[in-house]
């Protein structure tokens, strides 16, 4: 492995929102480039500034706007190499996980989930107001047989007062949709080999990250790899990363730990201020089907650095389930030692894999075998993103 | 060490710390928490809240390899304890934290929730941890919480965190080091936070606490009422639930809440898993009273293979109340003045205490001048303040007159002085006749004082109303005696 390759392999990380080029990496994947028009599709309405009436004192972060929008959205459910399944935005950029779906309190989510693969397939949302005719379950019909598409409508909503005086919750959080048909009743087999995607609802008014990376723990894999094909982010010092944790498998819990990263225990990540008495933390306890995400600013109060994110369960991390959060310079350059240290982080890799890592008992298979003439489904936190051998040869440093 | 970026800063921390320097900085000097300079060890809790942050703590440990097979963190390498040293900081402190590796092989130090920059990452990767035989120098820092420019608040790194091995024998995730007990607590404080009387560690690693299974697992003792924190941390590979029984706390930062709207959870049994850490506070025996609690994971497979220990919670020895200057049963003229004070002392003393006199507050130290009271039974109620509960004595005493009491407060109440000398000649006159049996002439005679003072002590109606009422007394008594001896 050059050090070219590391650099761009550094680059994989993070669907980037700086400035005007929100759409970012998730066009170029590897090759199999999607197109732009249906990432923009996901992430409308998050306007810079675009507020209503909040009485917050917005700052210079770019904020959420208001809701209420329709939001339409095409699924493709795709069969990949390696026996797996994924979601894409096309049939061609398919990924693990799959695209991330934003939405704002009050709009509605209508989306077309069209089955390409010879099974029957569904689309199943935590979170949002879904009927039960969309609730992507064989038991209620909501499924998706071979060749066939179906329209889910997911609703959201504003925190609202009820008549007895009581609060309804809004639904603002970081959700997930996954599917909930293939293998057995409960989507099983679905879930283990790909299909799955987090769903983020804000509320107006909540700050808006540059770069969001998404990181499921799958049974005993991240993003249904493991290393050395390890899930690795990057962004530069001083931006705001935004970091959506999901959770799936069929017996395993984890702890989702940042080295040198910390949120609050809530809904956001975020405190409201001194008097806040959230649990401030860097590791967090997750199971199946749970989800959570917070905002972090990249090597705030810690510099740039390869920073190791991993389950904290001893035998899942030394099983492989790791990868690197690199911070950058703030010039996008990379951080003192990187090449080495990121050398070493494979050197390590490959021990574990002799050492008999998950991926080795069947956690993912290898996603090199490429079956002919079906697209390449890539592990990552975005389309594109993390497998650094896919990255080779495209754009290099942002710097 | 080369400082290879400056960290963005995004909080105003400059006039967060002058504001709190003014609330809290009082405070601190109270309890007289020393300036901590090079070279000092203690970072151990001190009684009251948490100070200002910004110290710089120099702090050496020791790894170690014990004869059993387990390696610890300490001082000392004799002192090596699994867990280590419990290592606290207040928000804005930097912890220098020299660890000397005498483990025979490569390990390092590790931390959860403080700052610190790459080259303090304790890790195999990053180059960072310590060959064996060698030393290496971490430094941890912390902030305070602050609004950025950008709008966001970002959070203070205070926390019940931990620090553990990240290297033992080349472990890419210091999972042997961690299994043989190369771990402890990482306190962060915020400043004003409550200090605890007692600290109990419970690390569940696995199937054991603190690499100890029952009944080998340490037996905390407080006692009742005391404040004692817990921290608890899991570790190794299994989900656990802690369990404390006859007590609960928030679950949140501190474990404490803000007030009665404070939304957060009141639990008594918590889910961990490796590398979770949390803590609270709580009062030993509040609202159960002492005895013998356990504390365990809930999770019965391990909790009956011994993940469980005991929380003794001893009975307080009461307050012991001292009062001087007046004594319980005792009779005292009334031109007495008695400086009453108390203390309050015991093993459970918290040496607050309250008084009251008759049902009025009474002031420790107070000089009380008893003709101001009315003559008769007088009650002072002191109560001393104790962890365990309060101890209540009561003190009873009786005021009462007497000639040369009426003396004496004739010679030193203000009145003019010929009115005094009218009133002393009258009263040592009556004292005279009284003495000498004859009841009616010292009547008679007192009888001419009260008139004089009803006539001559005008301006002070109190000098007055005490005068008359004492004389009034000695009437009375000297009528009693007269009629029991029949008349002269
Ligand atoms: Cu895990
Ligand atoms: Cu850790």
């Amino acid at each position: 492995m050059s050090a070219t390759d590391l650099e761009n392999a550094v680059d994989g990380g993070g669907a980037d929102r700086t400035g005007g080029e929100r759409v970012g990496r998730r066009a170029l994947l590897g090759g199999l480039a999607g197109t732009a028009a249906a990432a923009v599709v996901l992430r409308p309405g998050l306007a810079i500034g675009d507020d209503q009436e909040d009485p917050r004192p917005l700052g210079t972060v770019p904020r959420a706007g208001a809701g209420g929008t329709v939001r339409e959205v095409t699924l493709y459910a795709v069969a990949g190499p390696g026996n797996r399944l994924a979601y894409g935005t096309t049939p061609e950029n398919a990924s693990i996980p799959g695209p991330t779906i934003e939405a704002i309190e009050g709009d509605e989510i209508r989306v077309t989930l069209v089955n390409t693969t010879s099974l029957t397939v569904s689309l199943h949302a935590h979170g949002v107001d879904v009927p039960a005719a969309d609730d992507g379950t064989p038991a209620n019909g909501s499924v998706v047989a071979a060749g066939a598409r179906h329209t889910y409508v997911w609703r959201t909503h504003a925190p609202t007062k009820r008549a007895d005086g009581t609060w309804e919750p809004g639904s603002a959080g970081y959700w997930h949709y996954h599917d909930h048909a293939v293998g057995t009743a409960h989507g099983t087999d679905g879930i283990t080999r790909g299909l799955y995607g987090a769903l983020v609802v804000r509320r107006p008014g909540d700050p808006l990250p540059e770069k969001q990376f998404v990181t499921v723990f799958n049974e005993l894999t991240i993003n249904n790899s493991a290393v050395p094909d390890s899930i690795n982010y990057s962004a530069n010092l001083g931006q705001r990363v935004e970091w959506i944790m999901i959770t799936h498998g069929v017996a395993s819990f984890h702890t989702f730990h940042t080295h040198a990263h910390r949120w609050a225990d809530n809904r956001t990540g975020l405190l409201s201020g001194d008097d806040d008495r959230t649990s401030v933390i860097d590791n967090r306890t997750t199971g199946p089907g749970e989800s959570f995400g917070f905002q972090i600013i990249a090597g705030e109060h810690v510099g740039p650095g390869t920073w190791m994110y991993h389950c904290h369960v001893q035998f899942h991390s030394d099983g492989g389930m790791i990868g690197i959060f690199t911070v950058n310079n703030a010039d996008g350059t990379p951080p003192p030692g990187h090449t080495e240290h990121m050398a070493n982080h494979r050197e390590m890799a490959a021990m574990m894999m002799s050492a008999g890592g998950h991926a080795a008992h069947g956690g993912s298979e290898p996603a090199k075998a490429q079956v002919a003439g079906s697209p390449t489904i890539s592990q990552s936190d975005v389309p594109g993103g993390g497998d650094e051998d896919a990255h080779a040869g495209h754009e290099g440093h942002g710097g | 060490m080369e400082d290879t970026a400056v960290p963005p800063v995004r909080t105003d921390r400059f006039a967060r710390r002058a504001l709190l320097a003014g609330i809290v900085g009082t405070a601190a000097a109270a309890v007289a928490v020393p300036k901590v300079t090079a070279a000092a060890q203690d970072v151990s809790v001190k009684k009251g809240q948490a100070a200002v942050g910004g110290r710089t703590l120099d702090v050496t440990i020791y790894a170690v390899a014990l004869p059993d097979g387990n390696f610890a963190y300490g001082y000392t390498p004799e002192t090596a304890s699994i867990p280590g040293p419990t290592l606290e900081m207040v928000e804005g402190d930097t912890l220098r934290l020299r660890v000397i590796n005498q483990t025979g092989r490569v390990m390092s130090a590790h931390p959860h929730g403080v700052d610190y920059d790459i080259q303090s990452d304790g890790s195999l990767q990053t180059n960072t941890a310590i060959p064996a035989g060698e030393e290496r120098t971490y430094i941890w820092r912390s902030h305070e919480g602050g609004m950025g420019a950008d709008g966001v608040y970002t959070p203070g790194s205070a926390g019940y965190w931990h620090y553990h091995d990240h290297a033992l024998n080349g472990s890419a995730h210091g999972t042997e080091g961690i299994r043989r007990g190369l771990y402890g607590a990482l306190i962060v404080r915020r400043a004003g936070d409550p200090l605890p009387d007692v600290q109990n560690i419970v690390v569940i690693n696995d199937a054991n606490i603190n690499n100890k299974v029952a009944p080998n697992t340490p037996t905390f003792t407080a006692r009742q009422g005391q404040r004692v924190e817990w921290v608890v941390i899991a570790h190794g590979n299994s989900f656990h639930t802690f369990s404390l029984k006859g007590h609960r706390w928030a679950n949140n930062r501190t474990g404490l809440i803000s007030g009665p709207d404070d939304g957060a959870q009141i639990v008594d049994t918590r889910t961990v898993g490796p590398a979770d850490s949390f803590g609270f506070q709580v009062i030993a025996g509040e609202r159960v009273g002492p005895g013998r609690f356990e504390y365990h994971t809930h999770v019965a497979l391990f909790w009956d293979r011994g993940v469980y220990g005991w929380f003794d919670v001893l009975e307080s020895p009461a307050p012991v109340v001292t009062v001087t200057g007046i004594a319980d049963g005792e009779t005292y003229g009334d031109s007495l003045t008695k400086t009453v004070s108390w203390t309050v002392t015991g093993g459970a003393a918290t040496g607050a205490s309250s008084a009251t006199l008759d049902g009025q507050p009474l002031e420790n130290g107070a000089a009380l001048r008893l003709w101001t009271l009315p003559l008769g039974q007088h009650e002072l109620v002191v109560v001393g303040k104790g962890t365990g509960g309060d101890t209540t004595t009561t003190v009873r005493f009786t005021t009462k007159t007497s000639f040369a009491d009426l003396q004496a407060l004739v010679t030193s109440l203000p009145m003019s002085e010929t009115t005094r000398a009218g009133l002393l000649d009258r009263v040592t006159r009556a004292a005279g006749k009284a003495t000498s049996g004859s009841e009616s002439g010292a009547i008679s005679l007192l009888e001419q004082f009260i008139s004089r003072v009803e006539n001559q002590v005008r301006s002070n109606a109190e000098v007055r109303s005490v005068l008359l009422r004492d004389a009034q007394a000695l009437i009375a008594e000297l009528g009693a005696l007269d009629a029991a001896e029949g008349g002269r």
